[in-house]
């Protein structure tokens, strides 16, 4: 108890330099906190934004369709949905399936032509797997043959609204020319790039025919019910439709994001480990200086009886109250930044100018608290400070109290 | 017994104008095609863009042989000097110098502008001879730019087309081909051409002066003058490879 009580004293012998100490390890943690909540938001926002309005949790393809990420071929495609859409539909854990169209086009206003990716949508079964639905913001979802749902974005780009006629072109299947005049029936607004800004949305028979396919769709989309498990739903899947198909889950197709989200977790962890690793710096020399302006008294300790062990104590514990004092203020600041970006969230557009291509979200970046995150930085702050400071400790416990006496 | 005499005479009469003059529209297109389908050509040319009544001028020189093989360099302006065109049969690579490396244009690549003219990829790709791609029907004659034209209809008779229909004004005169239309299978209108100048070259009226309307587009069109044509001519092989393509 002793050496606590001292430890404590010590520490406030020299507030400004125990605080800037402290400070020096609170800034470390805190950018640890701040950028592991921007991952979590970045990573969360992305995986909602592919699950809600892109693949839902697993899709299913003919057997050899999917060679790249934004390549959509027409030459294997399911041509008979109806096959397999019951086997799916009996997996317990299957909640809905849609299926889709994804096809290569361009829209033309009548004054300029834009590359886009054409998706057919079945018109009833979109809402029970998709979001689309809940994200438009003028106008109605598609409700007619001839409509078309375009993102708030295209519309701009386009100077296209509500009852605005445009053509959508492609090529189909034989690759004959085909296009069709649509009506903008409405505006969506999803938070996904290639929603907002590149696709246009038909009804699935319309698509068809466009792509002269019959009543072939490009993907089924499956969402399911608990999407814990989702490796052993797509074994099942797998099982369930047979070798003519190939199946994945949603991570799967998206492999290269969250690989790059990977790398960029490990940036921003070496960045903020080398902050810490100064504020150890900083650390040891506090302590370092504490041990040395503190010889005569450790050797009047050690004269009085003090053992090694209680030296070590008493300097371990003077670290240890200067690593929880900048641990808990490094975990608070981080903390606060954090819900300010849960709350607000920040415009990060300007910096990332359009990246928003390759990520499938926007760059207002809205972040999301792991509070066992928060709490292992805590203890890593604290843990760093105590070990820190074993080696001015050292120099410490070699002293001889007589010399240590001596020493002015 | 006199009356049935005339209309013998009258019939036959009849019998030999038909057969004289009611050609098929398959065998205007064949004499379209003996007029203009040469065995090969070297030309310099000089394409117009125009886009919103801003014009800018693009040239650049060229070696065909028959309708599977084709050769094209950019030399002006200093921007596309060096980026080159091969096609061979349905195929086609481009070169450009900054990337040191051809590419193959493929797949929906094919449906974009070349080098932002009204021309797409595919307009250029293609190769095969109208007769064997489309149900050829005489639908009438039309006066079109001061000139008795025959009205033709096309229609895909097999899948693998780009444009499922066409309609073809033919020169009554000349057997030139002197306005087209392409169509969608929907029956949008997609591409107007416009031939309004032709060379007599030997045995052959070649087309020097084209005119490509993108109908999708507004206020764009691009003219194409061919320049110093030369026809028949022999081409070394080398010409038509990707190794010539990618030469430094």
């Amino acid at each position: 108890m002793t050496a606590v009580k001292l430890a404590w004293r010590n520490v406030f012998r020299h507030t400004r330099r125990t605080v800037i100490t402290a400070a020096a390890i609170s800034v470390g943690l805190s950018a640890m906190i701040l950028m592991n909540s921007m991952m979590n938001g970045v990573d969360k926002l992305a995986s909602q934004n592919i699950i809600d309005y892109e693949t839902s949790h697993l899709e299913i393809f003919a057997d050899g369709y999917y060679r790249e990420e934004g390549v959509f071929p027409l030459d294997t495609i399911i041509d008979n949905p109806g096959l397999i859409l019951k086997k799916i539909e009996q997996i317990s854990n299957v909640k809905s399936v849609a299926p889709r169209v994804k096809f290569q086009a361009s829209i033309s206003n009548g004054i300029d032509e834009l590359p886009v990716i054409g998706v057919g949508v079945d018109i009833k079964k979109e809402k029970e797997v998709f979001k689309i639905v809940n994200s438009v913001v003028k106008g109605s979802f598609l409700q007619h043959e001839g409509d078309v749902l375009i993102g708030k974005d295209l519309s701009r780009d386009m100077d296209l609204d509500i009852g605005s006629y445009l053509t959508i072109i492609t090529k189909d299947r034989n690759g004959t020319y085909n296009a069709f005049d649509l009506t903008v029936s409405g505006i969506i607004n999803t938070g996904h790039p290639l929603f907002d800004r590149n696709a246009a949305l038909i009804s699935i028979e319309q698509a068809q025919e466009l792509l002269a396919i019959f009543d072939g769709v490009t993907e089924l989309s499956v969402r399911v019910r608990d999407d814990r498990n989702l490796v052993r739903t797509k074994e099942r899947l797998v099982q369930a439709v047979g070798k003519e198909y190939e199946v994945y889950t949603w991570r799967e197709l998206n492999a290269a994001i969250f690989e790059i989200s990977g790398f960029k977790r490990m940036a921003q962890f070496m960045i903020a480990l080398v902050v810490v690793i100064i504020a150890a710096v900083g650390i040891i020399n506090t302590m370092l200086m504490a041990v040395m302006e503190r010889i005569p008294e450790i050797g009047t300790l050690k004269a009085m009886g003090f053992n090694n062990q209680g030296i070590v104590k008493m300097f371990v514990y003077e670290g240890g109250i200067i690593g929880i004092f900048g641990s808990l203020l490094g975990c608070l600041i981080g903390l606060l930044l954090s819900l300010y970006l849960v709350h607000f969230g920040i415009d990060m557009s300007a910096m990332f100018g359009n990246a928003d291509i390759v990520y499938p979200m926007k760059f207002i970046i809205v972040g999301e608290i792991d509070y066992w995150t928060v709490l292992s930085v805590f203890l890593f702050g604290v843990f760093v400070s105590v070990f820190v400071t074993l080696w001015p400790v050292r120099k410490a416990t070699r002293l001889q109290p007589v010399d240590a006496l001596r020493h002015v | 017994m006199r009356d049935t005499k005339s209309i013998h005479v009258a019939l036959l009469i009849l019998a030999i104008n038909t057969f004289t003059f009611a050609q098929t529209g398959t065998e205007i297109i064949e004499r379209v095609d003996d007029n203009t389908v040469v065995v090969s050509s070297g030309y310099n040319a000089k394409m117009l863009v125009s886009i919103g009544g801003t014009v800018r001028e693009k040239r650049f020189f060229g070696y065909t042989e028959g309708k599977k093989l084709a050769y094209m360099e950019f030399s002006y302006p200093a921007r596309d000097k060096g980026t080159r065109f091969l096609k061979i049969e349905d195929e086609m690579w481009m070169y450009l110098p900054t990337v040191e490396r051809a590419t193959k244009i493929a797949g929906h690549m094919l449906r974009q502008s070349m080098m932002g003219s009204d021309f797409s990829y595919d307009d250029i790709v293609e190769n095969e001879r109208l007769i064997k791609l489309y149900d050829i029907e005489l639908v009438g004659t039309d006066s079109l730019y001061g000139k008795e034209c025959f009205a033709l209809e096309l229609t895909a008779k097999v899948p693998e087309v780009s444009y499922y229909f066409r309609k073809i004004w033919v020169d009554k005169d000349m057997y030139v081909a002197v306005k087209a239309e392409l169509y969608a299978k929907s029956g949008k209108l997609m591409k107007e051409i416009a031939i309004s100048d032709f060379k007599r070259i030997g045995r052959y009226k070649y087309p020097t002066s084209i005119r490509m309307v993108n109908k999708l587009r507004k206020d764009t069109y691009t003219e194409l003058i061919l320049e110093d044509v030369e026809l028949d001519i022999k081409i070394p092989d080398r010409i038509f490879t990707k190794a010539y393509l990618e030469r430094k």
